[in-house]
């Protein structure tokens, strides 16, 4: 009469009924209510080895070790934010404490667009859930641990590649719809990663209408061997489900039986729900795919109510794309050691690169100067000059001193802190000292 | 004059009660075989000198329902399933006359695929062929739209009217397919030996012309009356932790949170109440390992009663599960807490030599005076209690939360005083008290304890209104309603229907709560097209007043 889990799963299911961004906003009360009916009607937390646990709240140190929130994270960080990112925490825990085999955060408003340096909301996120959550991982269970994450949602993950860039220790894979057909724009082959961790930023643009058999192909042929050789601690599906045929805001064609397939090869320690808002036709059936497959549990019955097998053909044209782009991206993959960064970035003591970011939720655009010092030593300190329009702050420079820093780096961190807060610059100067584990603000 | 029958594995005990006193007690042995001779039995033992008219109320409360299941020689039912997509119905087709038949109801309760009527028809007769003569009927999300239930039903008993047909949403408003479906299939198991049995009881119940409806004790501590149980004998299951936990909270004014421990022979029963309110168990009652839809009082049994056996287990004492009978002072064959119990002359029952006997060789082999022996027996039935009551409560604080009001809120629940009932109880009390560091109430009756809750035990009824404004409907499954709607209709009319409808069907002026109260706009493009209302309303399960009991 029992149903059992191979996998004991942890489930932090947590809708936030009582929240929305705004009352017409995708991200809504009613997003993830029939998701809830769904799971409930399938007696799915009846199962035997699935637990469903509560998210707890993320500490003010939790966000201010991930992020440089401008001006403060007061302005800027508000409960759902802190509830979402601590249903992330609660998840890394349970995996890391040994107390659940895996564990799936199905929990809103999603993260992967929120940047390291925070002015607003932008992709619906504010904070970065799953980097919070590997950061306070990190803090607790050491810093070297090889954390590698696989996005799947239809958008480029521009928010956690951008918090990762330059971090040897996280191998950061994203797979999206092209970004010259959706937002946020980002997320092409050649993006491999800063100069302290080339290589370890992985994009593979798919063109729209990819179906399913587009994506397992890369799930085979381009993530699993590059996962192989990595070989993470902790591999986490940052899991958006908008990639989904009936999705409003995007152009994929991926099914429930696709999420679910992609779910039980890529066999990841955590997923973490980020966008999708076909609220009705596509949540309630992958989340339930996701989680069976998660369990070890037959999932081959899982189907939309207007699914039909056409949903699965691909044309040939989409096909050898993305064959093109996995042979590309598996060469970069193996050559990544081999690259000589000086000659590769163009540069000599500091590379530095300028970027606008645009916050499409907070309708803000930032201006941004990322210099970041080319070391032997370590992935190198790095310097963020960021101002954002319209702004009441003003200027504002961040300086990072990474998890593996130097004592050259350390100190140079340091020094250029006390130099930065004389003068009238910058408004605020930051320090984070991902080492120390601390943030320093001038404010 | 209030009768209430507490029909027990062991015991059947009877209890008669005017106002708030205790008018006359009966225990007899109870006669698995003929249950209807023994409820008679027993209503002769209270009655036989008074004169009908002046009983106004009978309660029973027997374990018929749950023996039927448990003892699991279960005629050829027949369970028709419509799950649709989703989990495999393997994992709960669980009739060995199982049929998966073609159809499905999404999650708001709209139609996605029609019934194959050929194929139903194929299907039925395949199962009647193989000797099945009731059939449960069960689709995934019928309680959003019972249609496709319904069609099945009326195609079995155009074609075979005789067999007996249990419907899925009749028995629970709330979402759990692999319930609902077990439910329906334990309701469907026991419908005809039920049947069989109200049947006999009303005969017995006739011939000694009462004239008063006859009421039968409820899972959740509630009463229906006993013609409508026939629908719903699942209904009945677990009516003895229920009459216990009614008897306790009829035999004490409660304050705060308390743990009720009702001690037995096997086991002992914990059972947890707020502000003198039972808790119900969250999710349904688990029987025979099937997990059910039915609401139930909460209560969880452990294997540590009276007469658990006492025995050295690596040179530790260990104490159950298993009870191999009557404690030793008794005459049983074994050593028992309960002669542990004697030796400390904290009781003084049956012969202490026999408990000296019993309790010596096991006291020598870890080096123990007889009487060192028998505190740390004692102690180690204590602690094991205490540590149950904690992975209670920490289970209870861990419930899953939905919104964020509620996250940040949410109170733990600590206990705050004990009630102790049960053969034991006065001779273990202090010693639990101390353990649990709470204060603790001996209710004097208490050997009486279930009777006198199912003999004051009132009408309890739960239904939940569903309400998808968009599609213009609401309904109530439970009462087979469905009304149209236009896109005003709001929460607040809601909740006003569901008091009238639950009013209307209970002839009672209980008080009606509303325990759950959601409404989401349905937003489609950037418009408000409808809204999704779900109110769940009850009425909880009372007395209509307390036993005086100084
Ligand atoms: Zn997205
Ligand atoms: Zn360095």
């Amino acid at each position: 009469m029992r149903i059992n889990a191979k996998n004991k799963l942890g489930l932090i299911f947590f809708p936030a009924f009582d929240w929305a961004i705004s009352p017409t906003h995708p991200e809504r009360e009613e997003r993830l209510l029939y998701t809830k009916d769904q799971i409930l009607e399938e007696g799915i937390l009846d199962i035997e080895g699935i637990e469903e646990y509560n998210p707890i709240v993320a500490s003010k140190e939790d966000v201010e070790r991930t992020h440089i929130c401008v001006p403060d994270i007061d302005s800027i960080v508000t409960m759902p934010h802190l509830i979402s990112a601590g249903g992330a925490i609660k998840a890394g825990e349970l995996v890391m404490e040994g107390e659940v085999d895996k564990a799936f955060a199905i929990i809103r408003p999603p993260g992967h667009h929120a940047f390291h340096v925070v002015h607003g909301a932008r992709g619906f996120c504010t904070i970065n859930n799953e980097a919070i959550m590997v950061e306070h991982l990190r803090q607790k269970y050491g810093s070297d641990l090889k954390i590698a994450f696989v996005d799947t949602d239809a958008h480029h993950a521009d928010g956690t590649q951008n918090i990762y860039y330059n971090d040897p220790n996280v191998l950061h894979i994203s797979l999206h719809q092209d970004g010259r057909t959706l937002y946020p724009g980002t997320g092409f082959v050649e993006d491999l990663g800063g100069p302290g961790a080339y290589g370890r930023t992985i994009n593979l643009p798919l063109p729209p209408n990819t179906t399913d058999e587009g994506l397992l192909y890369a799930l085979d042929n381009l993530i699993l061997p590059i996962l192989d050789d990595f070989k993470p601690d902790l591999l986490i599906n940052a899991a958006g489900q908008d990639n989904h045929y009936s999705d409003p805001l995007t152009n994929m064609n991926i099914s429930a039986q696709g999420y679910a397939e992609l779910n039980a090869k890529l066999d990841p320690d955590l997923a973490i729900l980020q966008g999708g808002y076909s609220i009705e036709s596509a949540l309630p059936y992958v989340n339930v795919g996701i989680i069976l497959a998660m369990a070890g549990l037959d999932y081959s019955q899982i189907k939309e109510p207007d699914y039909h097998p056409a949903i699965k053909e691909q044309s040939p044209k989409i096909t050898a794309t993305i064959k093109r782009d996995v042979k590309r991206l598996l060469r970069a993959w193996e050559n990544k050691d081999e690259v000589d960064i000086r000659k590769k970035f163009n540069c000599k003591e500091y590379y530095t690169t300028k970027r606008n970011i645009y916050y499409d939720t907070a309708n803000i655009t930032e201006n941004q100067e990322v210099k970041i010092k080319i070391c032997a030593d370590c992935a190198g300190l790095m310097i963020i000059d960021s101002i954002a329009h319209p702004s009441a702050v003003g200027k504002i420079r961040a300086i990072i001193i990474p998890h593996n820093s130097c004592n050259q780096c350390s100190k140079l961190g340091d020094q250029e802190y006390e130099r930065a807060k004389v003068g009238s610059k910058f408004k605020i100067v930051y320090l984070q000292d991902k080492k120390k584990d601390k943030l320093l603000s001038s404010k | 004059m209030k009768l209430g029958i507490d029909i027990g594995g062991t015991h059947t005990d009877g209890i008669l009660i005017e106002k708030q006193e205790i008018l006359k007690t009966t225990k007899i042995n109870t006669n698995h075989n003929k249950l209807s001779e023994t409820i008679l039995t027993s209503c002769q033992n209270l009655i036989a000198d008074i004169e009908r008219e002046r009983i106004d109320s009978i309660v029973l409360s027997t374990t018929l329902a749950t023996n039927l299941i448990t003892e699991g020689n279960y005629p050829k039912t027949g369970l028709i399933l419509i799950p649709g997509p989703g989990l495999n119905p393997a994992y709960y087709s669980y009739s060995p006359y199982t049929e998966i038949i073609s159809g499905s109801i999404d999650h708001r309760g709209r139609e996605v695929k029609e019934l194959n009527l050929q194929e139903i028809e194929d299907k039925i007769s395949k199962l009647l062929k193989k000797g099945v003569k009731q059939l449960g009927i069960c689709g995934k999300f019928s309680n959003r739209n019972p249609k496709q239930e319904l069609q099945v039903k009326r195609l079995i008993e155009k074609n075979y009217p005789q067999i007996e047909i249990t419907l899925g949403h009749h028995l629970s408003g709330s979402l759990n397919y692999p319930r609902r479906v077990a439910t329906t299939y334990l309701n469907s198991i026991i419908q005809k030996g039920y049947k069989e049995f109200i049947r006999e009881i009303k005969e017995g119940l006739d011939r000694m012309v009462f004239k008063k409806e006859i009421y039968i004790l409820k899972a959740d501590g509630g009463t229906m009356p006993l013609k409508e149980s026939t629908k719903v004998p699942i209904e009945t299951i677990n009516s003895g932790p229920a009459a216990s936990i009614m008897g306790i909270l009829s035999l004490n004014k409660l304050r705060g949170t308390t743990i009720g421990l009702d001690i037995g022979g096997t086991t002992t029963d914990i059972s947890l109440f707020i502000e003198g309110v039972p808790l119900f168990n969250p999710k349904g009652i688990e029987i025979n390992d099937y997990r059910t839809l039915i609401r139930g009082l909460f209560s969880q049994s452990i294997a540590c009663g009276g007469d658990s056996l006492v025995q050295i287990n690596e040179g530790s004492i260990q104490l159950g599960p298993i009870r191999k009978g009557v404690a030793a002072c008794l005459g049983g064959p074994a050593p028992t807490p309960t002669d542990a119990l004697v030796i400390l002359g904290l009781s003084k029952i049956g012969d202490k030599m026999l408990a000296k006997e019993s309790l010596e060789p096991l006291a020598l082999e870890l080096n123990l005076s007889l009487t060192e022996f028998a505190e740390e027996v004692i102690d180690r039935f204590c602690k094991k209690i205490r540590l149950k009551i904690e992975e209670i409560l920490k289970k209870l604080n861990s419930q899953a939360v939905y919104t964020i009001n509620e996250l940040l809120s949410s109170k733990e629940i600590e206990a705050d005083n004990l009630v102790v009932i049960g053969g034991p109880a006065k001779a273990l009390a202090d010693r639990l008290s101390t353990e649990l560091g709470l204060a603790y109430q001996l209710p004097r009756e208490s050997k009486v304890a279930n009777a006198i809750g199912a003999s004051l035990a009132q009408i309890t009824q739960k239904c939940t209104l569903y309400a998808d404004t968009s599609q213009g409907y609401y309904q109530i499954p439970e009462f087979e309603l469905r009304k149209q709607v236009n896109t005003d209709f709001n929460l607040d009319q809601a909740k006003e229907v569901v008091k009238k409808e639950l009013k209307k069907r209970v002839n009672s002026e209980a008080l009606i709560e509303i325990i759950n109260a959601q409404s989401f706009n349905l937003i489609r493009g950037f418009n408000t097209v409808g809204e999704i209302i779900e109110v769940t309303a009850q009425i909880k399960p009372g007395l209509e007043r307390a036993i005086h009991n100084e």
